[in-house]
């Protein structure tokens, strides 16, 4: 467990910075300015499903993403997480936009000092290595520097609730391995092999069945070509779907929060029109809120930083892309730092959203005129009624997924979810093949509006990149736990 | 030396002083509470826990009066 105060600085660089407010943050792909000042916390994608993998139909799988845009070769000490930050997946299960449970995931460094013998007999002497490993990596006595974790399952709030410790089925504690990134062909025989013993049954307190988790480097699944979006969407949106490539983050790696569920352990009173249960959740990252900078780290004591404080969020994720392409410049990093529960706040980015008008400048295409944008409340703040809307729900952004809805076969996916029919996909829930930039244009220029009020909603808009055209040629790792591809190794280089 | 146990009292009545505002309405319409960075800071690192809520600092000055002491926060890095 950490110490309360860690590590530590130069002058003062406090994170003062880090004096943040109590409130919580949202994310994407480095979407807000204060985010991009620390990656390691840098929410970039999740997702919830009921389990398409054979046999697992009665769970619910959930992934968080962090650290975004990881070039493989980034040696030499790759992308650890932040052993000084709390990741969490929150779980609200009566609809009141208020967390019922949490996963509290929490890293550490393992340093395991390797020294070479250097010099001639008579004046040898042990000298520390500069790599990460030295020989197979795969080998622990051969890494210099590791990175575990433990799980904490949350009831009620975050901060107060009741807090229990998962327990690793395969070891019987409360420590779990982290593997190491995809360093390389030299360092790894066989990735995916070492990274694959890094899923592990895991206890759940309070759950009968249990579950799996991994923690660990992946390749992107969200596929987006970031440049043109961002270049005033220099891009032709209604041209073919594949057209632009495979985006722009199919090279890159990110880090992934996996744990797969009983579903009957994620359920309680939220409950759509037809009775079937409703399950809202959402990611953040919390980092202490204050950081003071050490101006002579030491191996024997204190580090390069010391954090002190509270718990101060930092990043937050539900629905993709909210903070990316809804909430205005200003109130990014405000929205990074809330709380579904008081998202009233930003009701007007989703009843009079910039998006669409900013299309109808760009391109020859009219936005919808229906004020407010009750359509995209529903597809965003609570729900599709009869899908995963919760009776009495209380509008907030959050990801929504009933798992009433069979689970749709990789093969047989549609990367349109619902809007194609596929009632497994996004907006009930979101899975690594949906393509949630497509989706959202569409939503976003009035496809769920009267067509009187949006009369180019059913243009089939695109930003031109796919996953992949066929999910039948998606590698075999999207069929089953933790249905993220082996990630891009570091070398060699092609 | 210093107790942080004065810093922390003094700090904390700040904190509670400016704990009466949420922090969203102007500035004019409620006194302005002076708070030194440097106590800020090491009341936030004695209240180190779990279950803490992060400090409100949008309804305090802070003044930074140890912008030229490299030595003023060598007490946490002990």
């Amino acid at each position: 467990m950490k110490t309360i105060l860690k590590r530590s600085s130069l002058a003062i660089a406090v994170a003062g910075t880090c004096l943040a407010t109590g409130l919580a943050q949202a994310s994407s792909h480095r979407e807000a300015p204060f985010i991009t000042e620390i990656p390691k916390v840098d929410g970039t994608d999740f997702y919830m499903f009921r389990s398409y993998e054979s046999g697992r139909s009665d769970f619910v799988t959930l992934i968080a993403n962090y650290l975004p845009l990881q070039d493989a070769y980034g040696g030499p000490n790759y992308f650890d997480l932040d052993d000084d930050a709390i990741y969490e997946i929150h779980v609200d299960n009566d609809g009141d936009a208020v967390e019922d449970l949490t996963f509290r995931f929490q890293l550490e460094d393992n340093l395991n000092d390797i020294q070479l013998p250097v010099g001639p007999d008579g004046d040898q002497r042990m000298v520390s290595v500069p790599l990460k490993n030295i020989g197979d990596a795969s080998n622990e006595a051969n890494v210099q520097l590791r990175q575990t974790y433990t799980v904490d399952v949350i009831s009620g709030d975050r901060r107060t609730g009741a807090v229990q410790a998962a327990t690793n089925v395969t070891t019987g504690t409360e420590v779990f391995d982290k593997p190491l990134d995809n360093i390389g062909a030299k360092s790894f025989g066989d990735y995916a092999g070492y990274a694959s013993q890094h899923v592990f049954d895991i206890a759940i307190p309070g759950c009968g069945t249990n579950g799996r988790v991994f923690v660990g480097q992946r390749q992107e699944a969200f596929a987006v070509n970031l440049g043109e979006i961002f270049d005033l969407v220099n891009t032709n949106p209604l041209g073919p779907r594949n057209g632009e490539g495979p985006g722009d983050l199919a090279d890159k790696n990110v880090t992934s929060f996996a744990l797969e569920v009983p579903t009957d352990c994620l359920t309680g009173t939220a409950m759509n029109s037809n009775g079937q249960p409703v399950i809202g959740a959402w990611t953040t990252a919390s980092v202490r809120q204050a950081r003071i900078i050490n101006p002579a780290p030491s191996t024997a004591g204190r580090g390069a930083t010391v954090e002190g404080g509270a718990y101060t969020q930092v990043s937050r994720l539900g629905m993709p892309l909210v903070n990316e392409v809804v909430i205005g410049l200003k109130d990014k990093d405000r929205f990074n730092a809330s709380e579904p529960k008081d998202d009233g706040q930003f009701a007007t980015y989703v009843t009079h959203p910039t998006l669409p008008e900013l299309l109808e400048v760009l391109f020859p295409v009219t936005a919808p005129n229906n004020f407010p944008r009750n359509d995209l409340v529903t597809a965003f703040l609570t729900g599709v009624p009869g899908v995963n809307m919760p009776e009495g729900v209380t509008a907030s952004e959050m990801l929504r997924l009933t798992p009433a809805v069979a689970p749709t076969p990789l093969d047989s996916q549609n990367d349109l979810g619902v809007l194609a029919g596929d009632n497994a996909g996004f907006p009930n829930g979101r899975r690594p093949y949906d393509d949630t930039v497509d989706i959202a244009l569409r939503v976003a220029m009035g496809v769920l509006a009267d067509p009187a009020d949006a009369p180019d909603g059913s243009l089939e808009y695109t930003d031109g990149v796919q996953l992949a055209a066929d999910p039948t040629s998606l590698p075999a790792d999207y069929e089953s736990f933790p249905y993220l591809a082996t990630p891009i190794a570091g070398s060699p280089n092609e | 030396m210093r107790s942080l146990a004065k810093l922390t009292a003094v700090c904390a009545i700040a904190l509670l002083m400016a704990g009466c505002f949420d922090g969203s309405n102007s500035r004019s319409e409620r006194p302005a509470v002076t708070v030194d960075f440097t106590t800020f800071v090491k009341t936030q690192f004695a209240r180190t826990s779990d279950d803490a809520q992060p400090a409100n600092v949008n309804g305090i000055d802070l003044s930074f009066n140890d912008q030229n002491n490299p030595q003023a926060f060598n007490d946490l890095l002990q």
